[in-house]
């Protein structure tokens, strides 16, 4: 009887803190989770395979700020894995071009921004990494470079070269 | 298009949710599953650990080692020791008696003799400890 007085709390706890953290953070990764791949079915499934191993592993996360890193992190290495287990000729424009209203019936904005968001699906993946987490979530290159795990430099360098690849794709779209 | 320009777009699509409903439910229907898993195994754990310690109480008795009986220690009271020396009339040749000059009688020791018996396992193996002392423990 002691036992069961004692095992109940711990998982009622643990469960109220994981859902605060999935209430603060599941739209970010959601975001991140879609721009990495472009298709909203993998995405979801990256976002909630992200929230598994955040349950997993929440004991041996101590603080808020480690969970942020953390979950930057690890939603990084999910989609990846996402990618390479991606079929070769995968249509990956399908979802861009699908999910919302031709660009006719757009405002200028809303197909500026269409543009762009299908021009990021056509970047490498290191580009799509560093200018998603950087130029669209705001992360400094010091943690982009944490996170996608390579030198600060050469998240620059990723920067610099997906904001041009961005450029010339917008130029040529543009009616 | 500049590069500030462009980055002012891009930060824009921050603002832009994933176009897919919030995933919360299934994460949340996946972790109650998780626990009650975790919940059951951890029951089950506790149920063999008892069924364990129960069988070994159970079977205990029949690996239980007899001990040795402590060795039984039996006085046994030894023959009365009768110092008796031989009488010199009796060893002496019959003639001229010999003037003997009496030598100072040795008195004989108060001795007391302790024989212990010491009873082992085997039946045909006892141990006889004597121990000779005169009048004062050794």
């Amino acid at each position: 009887m002691q036992i069961v007085e004692l095992a109940i709390p711990l998982p009622r706890a643990e469960a109220a803190s994981f859902e605060r953290l999935l209430e603060l953070h599941e739209r970010q990764v959601a975001r991140i989770a879609y721009r990495l791949l472009g298709r909203s079915d993998e995405a979801q499934d990256a976002t909630q395979e992200v929230f598994l191993r955040l349950y997993r592993n929440l004991g041996a996360l101590r603080s808020q700020s480690d969970v942020g890193a953390w979950l930057y992190r690890v939603t990084v290495n999910v989609c990846r894995d996402a990618l390479r287990r991606r079929p070769p000729f995968l249509d990956l424009h399908r979802d861009f071009a699908s999910a919302s209203p031709t660009p006719e019936h757009l405002s200028e904005a809303e197909q500026q921004k269409r543009i762009l968001a299908d021009a990021i699906q056509q970047l490498t993946h290191q580009e799509r990494e560093c200018i998603t987490l950087h130029d669209i979530e705001g992360l400094p290159t010091r943690e982009v470079a944490a996170i996608v795990r390579c030198a600060e430099v050469t998240v620059r360098s990723h920067l610099s070269s997906g904001r041009a690849h961005l450029r010339d794709i917008i130029l040529r779209r543009r009616p | 298009m500049t590069d500030p320009e462009l980055q002012q777009l891009l930060s824009q699509l921050r603002d832009e949710p994933a176009p897919f409903p919030s995933v919360s439910a299934g994460v949340l229907a996946h972790v109650e599953r998780y626990q009650r898993r975790r919940s059951r195994s951890l029951w089950t754990g506790l149920a063999a650990t008892a069924a364990l310690v129960f069988m070994t109480l159970a079977i205990r008795p029949a690996w239980r080692v007899e001990p040795m009986p402590a060795p039984r220690f039996a006085a046994v009271k030894p023959p009365a020791f009768i110092h008796n020396p031989p009488s010199v009339a009796a060893t002496r040749p019959v003639g001229r008696p010999r003037r003997v000059t009496p030598r100072p009688r040795q008195l004989p020791f108060e001795t007391e003799t302790l024989t212990v018996k010491v009873v082992t396992d085997d039946p045909d193996v006892v141990i006889y400890w004597i121990v000779e002392g005169q009048g004062e423990s050794q």
